[in-house]
């Protein structure tokens, strides 16, 4: 099919051309204990679980999508290929505690909060930036 | 009576270790068990607080809401020690459940799923059932305890599906002694 033609140029092309820097990935471990509740911690700031080329961006101050509202509530628009396999948990997913980024051009930290597939070979990552830890 | 002038933990994790924990029944709220664990059909979430509970349904959090002791400063007794206070608090216990299509149930092969607003009722019932069985002084270490229902706390239909809400008062007393 055509389209996925497109979709592993643009996969290509993201890797060689369009990123603009290489993020780290902290993903969440999250422990219940009965009477106690969710504990949610982050592996120290200098073993990221992975690497992968990205293009952070700015977010658009205006509509972009068929949602309703902006992205002007978010820091940032971060862009990977749809084929690295790491899980992207989001914020207030089901059980689920938002997976930590660190942009390393500026070592700017951020948390998930939406997870976007635009069905073109990238996937689209809204991001708040938290405090490191 | 123990002499203290201090709780060994907050009043209302007290209350979460000694009173949920060791008397809730299954059976009185549609066989969600706070002992389960996450991915149990019967899990129901227990935290102090939004922060340890997350955004998982059902879920139940237990807030302090105020402590109080009689008399202009609070102590009214006094021992061959020192004044004592007589304290008493209360615990706003809350159920919260997202609307759901599949509705609830801890326990699928025996009771059919219900809606939020029902689950959360239910809930908030097996609460007051554990309080009623902890009613003694020497129940827990905040006394015994007491419960009663408050005004019908708002639903967040800001949020999207509809949060279910429903709440109830934990009464307890405990003797400050120097």
């Amino acid at each position: 099919m055509p389209g996925d033609r497109i979709a592993s140029a643009l996969r290509r092309a993201h890797s060689t051309g369009l990123a603009n820097t290489t993020i780290e990935v902290y993903e969440p471990s999250v422990d219940y204990a009965a009477g106690d509740g969710f504990d949610v911690t982050y592996p120290s700031l200098d073993s990221p679980s992975a690497e992968y080329d990205a293009r952070v961006d700015a977010p658009s101050s205006s509509s972009e999508r068929q949602r309703s509202g902006t992205t002007s509530e978010i820091d940032a628009i971060v862009r990977v290929r749809d084929d690295t396999g790491q899980q992207w948990t989001e914020f207030g997913e089901d059980g689920d505690a938002p997976t930590r980024l660190r942009d390393t051009a500026d070592g700017r930290v951020y948390e998930v909060t939406a997870v976007t597939d635009p069905h073109n070979g990238t996937l689209q990552l809204d991001v708040q930036e938290v405090d490191p830890w | 009576m123990v002499r203290k002038t201090r709780l060994s933990d907050s009043a209302e994790q007290i209350f979460i270790d000694q009173a949920l924990l060791e008397d809730w029944d299954p059976s009185g709220a549609f066989g969600f068990d706070v002992h389960a664990q996450p991915g149990d059909d019967a899990f129901v979430a227990v935290g102090e607080s939004l922060e340890d509970v997350g955004e998982v349904y059902p879920s139940l959090t237990v807030s302090r809401t105020n402590e109080t002791a009689p008399g202009s400063t609070g102590y009214n007794f006094v021992t061959a020690d020192g004044p004592g206070q007589d304290r008493t608090g209360q615990l706003l216990v809350t159920a919260r459940a997202e609307v759901s299509q599949e509705g609830y149930t801890g326990d699928p092969a025996t009771v059919d799923p219900v809606d939020a607003e029902d689950v959360v009722d239910e809930l908030i019932n097996e609460v007051e059932d554990v309080c009623l069985a902890n009613a003694t002084p020497e129940s827990t270490e905040i006394g015994g305890l007491g419960s009663y229902r408050g005004a019908d706390a708002p639903n967040d239909y800001d949020a999207s599906p509809p949060v279910m809400i429903e709440q109830c008062v934990v009464l307890y007393h405990w003797a400050r002694l120097p």
